[in-house]
């Protein structure tokens, strides 16, 4: 199994850290991982784009052409990357500010709106781990245990949303499970 | 008979590269006597840049780096701050310090490096060949400003202890002359201050000393001193401009 | 052992440390600041300093003063940053001061662009700054070869008393992999001695670039000459893949060799006999690799390289002697080939073969 994925969508959106948090649950659970971060040359705002690479093997080329996977955070990097996510690959977008429509003839498409879900929870700034813990289901590559355990890790330096997180992750994983997306 | 004077320990038995009247030698020897004073000898390394001050590889008997030009002051970082028991000084002209370095003095000083900057001024550039440094004066002929500096061409003789006083972190900015028998031991009392500084971990001293050059000034050494007093000591006063307790 | 998932600058900084380096200056530029940030967190911790040195001159300045004092020390820079580094190199390596030098390479030339390239081949083996000096030249691949070159260099670079260069791409600063750390060294300072201290004052250490006379001078260069020619025969690396029966050879190193290997799995699976050569010390160069190659097996080589022009060339022209034709194929200023590029440009070169 390899995975090559693009994560991309404003600076702030946790771009990032969605794709380090990937890299290091693929590092504690006996996978390789390759994360690779594209800035512009604004300090904020901007786009933020980042290739992951999860693989049961070593990685080979860390340049991702055509993307098995494509995870959006907002319209204009749908835009930019789409061209890039291989025919009958997986998009994942931010539905809050995405259109995907007609889209899903040719992708898998998996459109959730974290931003409104993080907002009704109380914390804008989960967005991104409800579509991790979504991703994480989709593609089985991770247990619920694995991924909730290293959000927990990574992300436990703030405790105030230690819980939110898990929260958020798990309601990612439920989207998902229960068919409803 | 009782030895009253002689060649200081650290200054190696032989002659000096200098040309005949150039005050080097005095600031060299004014330097190993410092060195002997404190008993400093193999503590010590002299950091060298390039120009003449450089054929101080000959002269002084410690531990020794010839950095490339202007570059001394950041040698001198590195050592000192890996070896913070050596004494660290840099024996820097005024084309090295004050055109190509003037980055490296500025930011060492800056910085409070636990070191001492011995800089000798003596308004041209020496080992090259008599061009104009940016302490050249006004209306100094040089080969390079052929009918003498002028401002609206080559702007004005730069001040390095003027300069250097405005920062914050400096223990001792002063400036010396090396013309007569008082302002020589003038300049050691104040050479001798930097020394102590750093061995009181106090910080960065700036010492500089006026000094000639017959050679390229084109004029005997005698005349050199004259010079010295009637514009060199006028465009740049003797004095501390600053002294930290 | 335990794996991390580091960045390969941060890794880079910390196998540094391990190797018992103490003392690092430097400047920002992008793509290296995490080393120096890294850099001015850690050494403290262990004993060492960090200084940011006001331009990247003052800072390899330093690195010559730290290394008199037998202080394991590094800096690090990108492109237009190593230009102004050379001077010092120079003088690193005109006085016998051993360093660790690295290069996270950018595109180019002039301030160029600050993502990923390998724009600095040419700078980094034939001329890093005046006077024909030359520097082990380490290339990694993968974040834990930044790890294992980098650890390496600091031995290196005592054992030979030379500047040695990490030459990394700007992928390998950039990109986070899972790494194993090497054990911490002991950081004992060494007494140096030095080959100007004979001359000018034997009782004491002498540092200088600048012998006064010059048949002392001209031994001194003989000195390294000698030392440059030991390291041609002992000192090179290289990574040979499938070249067995291979006709079309790829080379490539850091990151396009990565890439590379890639598309020669998918070429091997389409029956393309197809094979790497991968230089990972660019100097000395191995160049053994390429005399080996049978012309009447191999039809083509090419130069793969995150750069234009090609560079890499230049050492693939003195290996192959002209009996292999070379193509070239590269892109720069950050854009980076992929691997199925990789594969249409090998398809391709078998195409132009046939019609010929």
């Amino acid at each position: 199994m390899e995975l090559k994925m693009i994560i991309a969508g404003f600076g702030g959106q946790g771009v990032m850290v969605t794709g380090k948090l990937l890299g290091y649950a693929a590092c504690a659970h006996q996978k390789k991982a390759m994360f690779l971060p594209q800035y512009g040359p604004e300090q904020r705002g901007g786009t933020a784009s980042c290739t992951v690479i999860l693989s049961d093997d070593e990685i080979g080329s860390p340049i991702v052409g055509k993307a098995d996977v494509l995870m959006v955070f907002n319209q204009p990097s749908l835009e930019k990357f789409l061209p890039r996510l291989k025919t009958g690959g997986l998009l994942m977008a931010n539905a809050t500010l995405c259109n995907t429509e007609h889209l899903s003839d040719t992708y898998d498409v998996v459109a959730i709106p974290i931003d409104d879900m993080a907002k009704e929870m109380g914390a804008r700034q989960v967005a991104n781990i409800i579509m991790t813990g979504a991703f994480t289901a989709k593609t089985g590559i991770f247990t619920d245990a694995e991924i909730s355990e290293t959000v927990k890790q990574v992300l436990g330096k703030k405790p105030e949303l230690i819980a939110l997180n898990e929260q958020a992750v798990q309601k990612g994983i439920c989207l998902v499970q229960d068919g409803s997306v | 008979m009782e030895k009253v004077y002689t060649r200081p320990k650290s200054m190696n038995p032989r002659a000096t590269g200098y040309c005949p009247g150039c005050l080097h030698g005095v600031a060299t020897r004014l330097i190993c006597e410092l060195i002997d004073e404190f008993g400093i000898q193999d503590q010590t390394t002299s950091v060298l840049p390039i120009g003449c001050s450089s054929m101080g590889v000959f002269h002084f008997d410690t531990d020794m780096i010839v950095s490339l030009h202007g570059r001394a002051p950041a040698v001198a970082t590195g050592v000192k701050r890996c070896s913070p028991k050596r004494f660290v000084y840099t024996y820097q002209g005024d084309g090295d310090l004050a055109a190509i370095g003037l980055s490296e003095i500025m930011h060492a000083a800056n910085r409070g490096e636990n070191i001492t900057a011995i800089f000798v001024n003596n308004s041209i550039y020496g080992m090259t060949g008599g061009q104009m440094a940016p302490t050249t004066l006004i209306g100094q002929k040089a080969t390079t400003a052929q009918d003498g500096r002028d401002p609206k061409r080559e702007g004005y003789p730069m001040k390095m202890c003027e300069i250097l006083a405005q920062l914050e972190a400096p223990v001792l900015v002063a400036r010396c002359a090396l013309d007569t028998p008082a302002h020589i031991n003038e300049a050691k009392k104040v050479l001798r201050q930097g020394f102590q500084n750093q061995l009181d971990q106090k910080g960065f001293s700036f010492i500089e000393l006026l000094s000639n050059c017959p050679t390229n000034w084109g004029m005997s050494a005698e005349k050199t001193i004259a010079w010295m007093q009637e514009h060199t000591m006028k465009t740049f006063p003797l004095g501390v401009f600053k002294a930290k307790e | 052992m335990e794996k991390l998932f580091m960045k390969g600058n941060e890794a880079i900084a910390e196998a540094a440390v391990r190797a018992g380096c103490r003392f690092f200056a430097g400047y920002p530029i992008t793509p290296q600041n995490e080393i120096p940030e890294y850099m001015s967190k850690r050494l403290p911790q262990v004993g060492g300093v960090f200084v940011q040195g006001e331009s990247e001159v003052a800072s390899v300045n330093m690195v010559v003063g730290a290394a008199y004092t037998g202080t394991r020390a590094m800096t690090s820079s990108s492109g237009p940053g190593l230009s102004l580094k050379s001077e010092g190199l120079s003088s690193l390596a005109g006085s016998e001061l051993p360093a660790v030098v690295v290069n996270i390479m950018r595109g180019g030339p002039g301030v160029g662009s600050i993502q990923a390239a390998q724009m600095d081949y040419l700078q980094a083996t034939k001329a890093s700054g005046h006077g024909g000096f030359r520097m082990l030249v380490y290339a990694p691949a993968t974040v834990q070869e930044a790890v294992d070159f980098t650890y390496l260099a600091f031995d290196k670079a005592m054992e030979y008393r030379t500047p040695v260069l990490i030459s990394a791409d700007g992928c390998i600063g950039s990109m986070m992999e899972q790494v194993e750390l090497p054990p911490m060294k002991e950081a004992e300072k060494e007494d140096l001695h030095f080959f100007a201290s004979q001359y000018l004052n034997p009782k004491r250490k002498v540092i200088t670039s600048m012998l006064p006379v010059e048949s002392e001078q001209e031994l001194y260069n003989k000195k390294l000459a000698a030392m440059y020619q030991k390291w041609e025969e002992t000192e090179f690396l290289k990574e040979e893949y499938l070249l067995e029966d291979a006709e079309y050879v790829i080379a490539a190193y850091g990151t396009s060799a990565r890439i590379a290997k890639s598309a020669i799995q998918i070429l091997r699976g389409k029956g393309v006999k197809v094979g790497l050569f991968r230089p990972i010390t660019l100097y000395p160069f191995p160049y053994d690799s390429l005399r080996k190659l049978d012309e009447k097996q191999v039809k083509k080589v090419l130069c793969l390289e995150m750069s234009i022009p090609a560079q890499l060339v230049e050492d693939l022209k003195i290996g192959l002697e002209g009996r292999i034709p070379i193509a070239c194929y590269g892109r720069s200023a950050g854009m980076i080939f992929t691997t199925e590029d990789v594969v249409e440009e090998i398809e391709r070169q078998i195409r132009q073969e046939e019609c010929e």
